[in-house]
Order: structure tokens, then sequence, then C-alpha cells
């Protein structure tokens, strides 16, 4: 059954790519607006503080109601700030499985998190050409950068140079940190790097090549550097992206080298908007060598203004190489966004693991408050 | 359990969230007071339009209100350069400037099946003019040309025809003998033979529109596409049938027929969807342009016009 349901999804999976998106940030709703995520974000790959425009776009055509008052997040017109906070409650329910007679179980728990807060500020030293972004991390443990860095804005031919502290340009940047496609990857929120990325956004593309140190942000321990690159088409209704990267991190008899990529896409059909994303990762030591693959599908369908129902199916399969070890899981949910910069967020996760995990095996229930700027 | 220091940091990250956004609404745009201060509120002000503009408008119409914005490439229509001083949705004539109170009803209910939004649920009357005010100093249009009455073409109170069967087959009829189906298309669909070709002022291919889609950008009232046939829209190949349709009757005719073409549940929902437009103008005759002395006025050809010359000087809305 379960291969199954993994096969009718990667058929969806692959319809959608083939069809269209990949994107940045929350992508569904720039392949709603059928935009690049450069237009909602101050970081060009998506994520982080919002652009005029995605400020002006958030209050106006995400909420169901508006209440009197406009965001101005700006002090002069050098100065611009921004926020973003989650508040989870998470409930994890009891999961009881059994093999060979074996029994193996979790108990039951639930706690408050805050899974995401955040303060922005970036300053136009030169309007249009020269932008110092900061993305502070302030919970829920001390406060850290998530990314730092200079943006020129306006080099020839239409080219950006991002240099500093960034998230690395590869696949879909959803919020969700736990999806398989964000945790395995490594390409979350998480995990910056220290680097410089260039790229450019047309009418129809973007494209965007990052050389960092491969480290997670920390110091090189090598000569070798990361490699990620992204290149996609969108249009007002599809989108289709391909992401690539390659990272050496052997360090004297330990060469291990990883390879990944994917492919990422979407669709709008009126009130639905579908995404979805394969990645294939490879890690290369000597001699092991193993191959992982996730795939990720999710429909949001609003059901009126500000109110979406969401479902979503992934997968994963730690190695290829090993058989019967797949993870998946369900999750159905609401989003409602009643009042301009605020969300709501109810989701229920089926989760799905090998017996010999019980945690993996435990169904979570979400309710998130978002607040954000 | 959380740890004391997770406690720490998610009280330090509250804190700042709240600063921040203190800060935002300090920095931002204010609800205006209740009623019963109102006498005290500041008067609409250019400089007040523009912190606004700044704020909630350069996204798309850039910071000079030129049109170039990082995003403006990727919307569909464009965002307009506003130095221009060129708008489409007016109720004056021609080539005229447009009212303040068709720039209020741009500003206040957005323009359907665009990306412009509505601001009226967000701003007050006073923001919403000194919006106004602000766009107003972007083209040097409005100082140079004072509006005169007589550019009112189609005044706000303008009496409405109810809509049969048979004025829908009498604006089918317009619609053939004034050719509209050579850009719009015979079924009205925007595919006509010179829609390939239309151009708008400044150059710019020309989005001839399609009926079907029943979304109107001018409003989504009767009124609205009545508004749009007989003003025109200057900047695009669409004219003003101020002439061509002498006939009142005729002109709703051609609005019946037109939206009969498009009664979609896209636009229904879109209809749903806007709050009713209300003047903020009504209340402040004193933001009103001056009358010119000595002028009649001429130039409304609706079957109960109102009357611009009458005491009290310049219809509502002008």
């Amino acid at each position: 059954m379960a291969r199954a349901l993994a096969a009718l999804a990667l058929c969806v999976c692959a319809a959608v790519t083939l069809w269209s998106t990949g994107a940045q940030a929350e992508p569904r709703f720039a392949l709603r607006e059928g935009l690049p995520c450069s237009d909602c974000h101050v970081n060009r790959t998506g994520g982080g503080m919002r652009t005029a425009f995605g400020v002006a776009w958030a209050q106006t055509h995400l909420p169901t109601w508006r209440s009197v008052g406009a965001a101005d997040p700006q002090l002069g017109s050098t100065v611009h700030f921004g926020a973003n906070l989650r508040l989870d409650h998470r409930t994890i329910l009891p999961a009881h499985t059994a093999i060979q007679g074996k029994q193996y179980s979790t108990p039951a728990s639930n706690s408050f998190d805050i899974s995401e807060g955040n303060l922005y500020l970036r300053a136009d030293v030169v309007p249009d050409a020269l932008s110092v972004y900061v993305d502070e991390v302030v919970a829920p443990e001390g406060a850290s950068a998530r990314e730092a860095f200079l943006l020129y804005g306006a080099l020839p031919g239409g080219l950006y140079l991002k240099a500093g502290r960034f998230m690395l340009p590869y696949g879909l940047r959803i919020w969700d940190d736990t999806a398989f496609m964000r945790q395995q990857t490594g390409f979350n929120y998480a995990n910056q790097d220290l680097g410089i990325e260039v790229g450019a956004t047309g009418k129809h593309w973007s494209a965007a090549l990052s050389l960092s140190n491969g480290s997670l942000g920390g110091a090189d321990g090598n000569l070798a550097k990361q490699l990620t690159a992204t290149v996609g088409v969108f249009d007002s209704w599809w989108r289709l992206y391909a992401s690539a990267a390659w990272n050496d991190t052997s360090v004297r008899d330990f060469p291990f080298q990883t390879v990944t990529a994917g492919l990422h896409g979407g669709m709008r059909l009126a009130r639905l908007t579908l995404l979805g994303s394969i990645d294939w990762i490879r890690g290369i030591g000597n001699p092991e060598i193993y191959d992982q693959y996730s795939l990720f599908t999710e429909g949001d369908f609003e059901l009126w203004r500000g109110l979406h129902l969401r479902g979503r199916f992934e997968a994963f399969d730690p190695s290829r190489q090993i058989a019967n070890n797949e993870r998946d899981r369900f999750v159905v949910g609401l989003g409602w966004f009643p009042l301009q910069f605020s969300e709501i967020r109810l989701e229920y996760r089926k989760n799905r693991d090998i017996p010999q995990r019980p945690a993996g095996n435990a169904d979570e229930l979400l309710v998130q408050l978002h607040g954000f700027l | 359990m959380a740890s004391f220091s997770q406690l720490r940091a998610a009280c330090t990250a509250s804190a700042l969230l709240a600063i921040a956004l203190g800060a935002c609404g300090g920095a931002g745009v204010q609800p205006s007071p209740a009623p019963a201060e109102s006498a005290a509120e500041p008067p609409a002000t250019p400089a007040e339009g523009r912190q606004l503009f700044s704020a909630l408008c350069s996204g798309c119409h850039g910071p000079r209100g030129d049109g170039k914005s990082p995003v403006a490439e990727h919307l569909f229509p464009r965002p307009r350069d506003l130095t221009r001083g060129e708008y489409r949705f007016r109720s004056t004539t021609s080539g005229a400037l447009p009212l303040r109170a068709d720039l209020l009803r741009s500003l206040a209910l957005g323009l359907p099946g665009s990306a412009m939004p509505g601001w009226q649920e967000q701003l007050t009357d006073r923001q919403l003019l000194s919006l106004v005010l602000f766009l107003e100093t972007l083209s040097p249009r409005f100082a140079a040309e004072p509006r005169q009455v007589d550019d009112l073409l189609v005044p706000a109170d303008v009496t409405e025809v109810a809509e049969t069967p048979a004025s829908i087959e009498r604006g089918r009829q317009l619609y053939t003998q004034l050719k509209c189906g050579e850009c719009h298309g015979a079924d009205g669909r925007g595919d006509g033979l010179a829609a390939t070709t239309a151009k708008n002022s400044d150059g710019t291919p020309s989005h001839v529109f399609d009926f079907t889609y029943g979304v109107y950008k001018g409003g989504m009232r009767p009124l609205d596409v009545y508004r749009t046939f007989v003003t025109g829209l200057d900047g695009s190949p669409m004219p003003s049938y101020d002439q061509s349709i002498p006939l009142v009757a005729d002109r709703w005719a051609l609005v019946h027929y037109v939206r009969s073409l498009g009664r979609s549940k896209g636009a229904a929902f879109y209809a749903t969807e806007r709050p009713r437009w209300r003047d903020p103008l009504q209340d402040q005759p004193e933001l009103r342009p001056a009358a010119p002395a000595e002028r009649p006025a001429t130039g409304t050809s609706t079957a109960e016009p109102s009357d611009p010359a009458a005491p009290g000087g310049l219809p509502e809305g002008f």
C-alpha cells in the first residue's frame, strides 16, 4: 500500500514538475502570483525579509479581513526592518510498533516551542546598488546571524552579487525544516554558509550560483569549496527549476564528497496550487557510496480568501542500497490568515518509519501562530 | 520541559518582536482617531502622502513613481508611470486630468484583475486624500492644467438604466455597428485583427480587453463600465465614445451587452469581494478644486445629468 501511494505521489510530482516550478520562501505564493522569489524577498533566492512589494502584497492579498492601519516598516528611506515569529504547540501522539514479536512504543507528549524567531534589518547604503542585510535569529536559542551579507544589486548584465553568510540557492525554501527534502538535503534554515553568490532574474527565468566553504557556516578545513546552483523558468501559472550542489568535505584520510540534485516544480489551477520536488543525494566515501532520495508533494486549495486547505505527502529513502527502510509522512491541515501579517496553522501529521524507531511512527498535531512583517 | 536558557531566549524574542512591531506601528501608518476626536485631526498633506507612497506604493511604482521597480516587468499590467499624469480611469473628457474622486476610487478599491490592491480598509479617508495630493505632485500637469468644470463627463450620480434582454440585444447591435470587434474580437475575447498591433501611448503593446474575463480594472459596477465607454482610456487605443453614442440608452445597452459576455464565476467572485464605493470627498468639499469663474458647464450627456453649474459649485466628487 505504501509503495502504491508513493508511486502515485511520484507520478503526481513528476507530472507537476514536468508541467511546471520550484521556488523558495513560501513557494506556493510565488507560484500563485507567477512571480520570482526576488519580487517579495530581499534575499534574491527567497526567504527572510520582505521587500516593499512583498509587504504590500502580504497585507492586501493574503488576509481574510484587514483592519485599519498599514505597515510602514522603514525608518526614512534607508533603513528597513521586519520580523518573523512562529509559536508552535506540538502534540506527539503515542506510538506502538512490533516486529518479530518485539514491542516498541513511545509515550505521548506535548510542548510549546518557538520554531522561528527572527529580526531583519536592511540598510540601503547606496540606493538600488548596495545593501547591507542581516537576518538575526533571536529565538528559540541565543541570538545568531542566520544571514548577513552585502548585496550588490546593479551589476552589469542585470547580475547581482551576494557576499557573506547566506542560505545556499537550492530547492524549495518552504518554512518547514522538518520536511525530508529540507532536512535530508541539508539545505534548510539551520544551515547557511559563507561565500559569494551571483545571479540574475529575468522576466521569465532566474538563476543563481554560489561558491561557499561547504562547512555549514564554519571555517573551511580543506582547499575545496562547495558549488551550489539553481536555475529555472516561471510563468503566470507554472514553474520548473533545477538545482544541484557539489561539496568536498574530505579531511586527510577521510575522503568524502556529496552530490545533490533536484527538480522542483509547481502549477496553479484556479484556487489550487501544487508543488513538487524530487531530490537525489549521493555520498561518496572510500570505499562506501550511498544514494538517498526524497520526494515532496503539496497541494494548497484556497477555500476562501485567507483560508487554505493543505495536504502534503513526502517520502525519504535513506539508502537505496538497503531495502525496506523508507520513511514517509502525510500531512493535512488548515492555514488561515485572519488579519494582515498573522497566520494560524493547524496540521495533523501521520508519520511512518521502520518499526524499530517508534518515535518515527508517532503522529503529531501541530497548532502554530505566526506573526510576520 | 524547556530549559531556563530556552525560556529566556523565548522571552527575549517576544520582547524584540513586540518592540519591532511597535516601532513599525510608530513609524507606520496610524489609524485615524475616533470620530469624536476627528475635529483635531490634521489635514491631508502631500508630505503624509509621500510617506505612504514610499511604504505602500513604491514597491510597484518605484520610489520616484515612474513605474520603474524590480517587480514591474513581472506584473501584468505593468505598474503605471505616474509622472506622465496620464490616467485611464477617469470621469473626465479624453485627455483631461482625472478628478480627485477618480484617483480616490482607484486607490480605495484597487483595480480588479491587476496587482493594484484597494486600500480602503486599511487607510483612512485622510490618508487616501494625502496620497492623492502626493500623486498630484508627481506630474507637472496637475499644476499646469487646473481642472475645469466642463472636464466632467460622467458624474458620480448618473442614473443607471435597467438591463433587459432587449437592451442586451441592442448592445450587441451597437457592438457590431461601432466595430468594437476590430479590437475586441467578434465574440469579445480580445482577439480582433487590430489587437496584435495595438500600442499604448508609451509605445508598449496594448493588451486588448477580453470581455469574457468579466473582471474590469476600472471597477465592477455597470457605472464603471459605462464610464470607460464614455471617457475612453487615456494612454491606450480605447477611445471615448461620448460623441459616437449620443443616446444614453444606447450607452447602457452596450454596457449590458459586454457585461453579459463576462458573467462567469470569476466575475461573481470578484464582485462579491469588493466593498461598495464610498466617496470620501462627499463630506469634504473644501478639498475640491476651485471652480473657474464664469465658466458654463457643458459636456455632460447623460440621461439625468447633475448640474455642475448649480448653486454650491462643482458636482460631487470633483
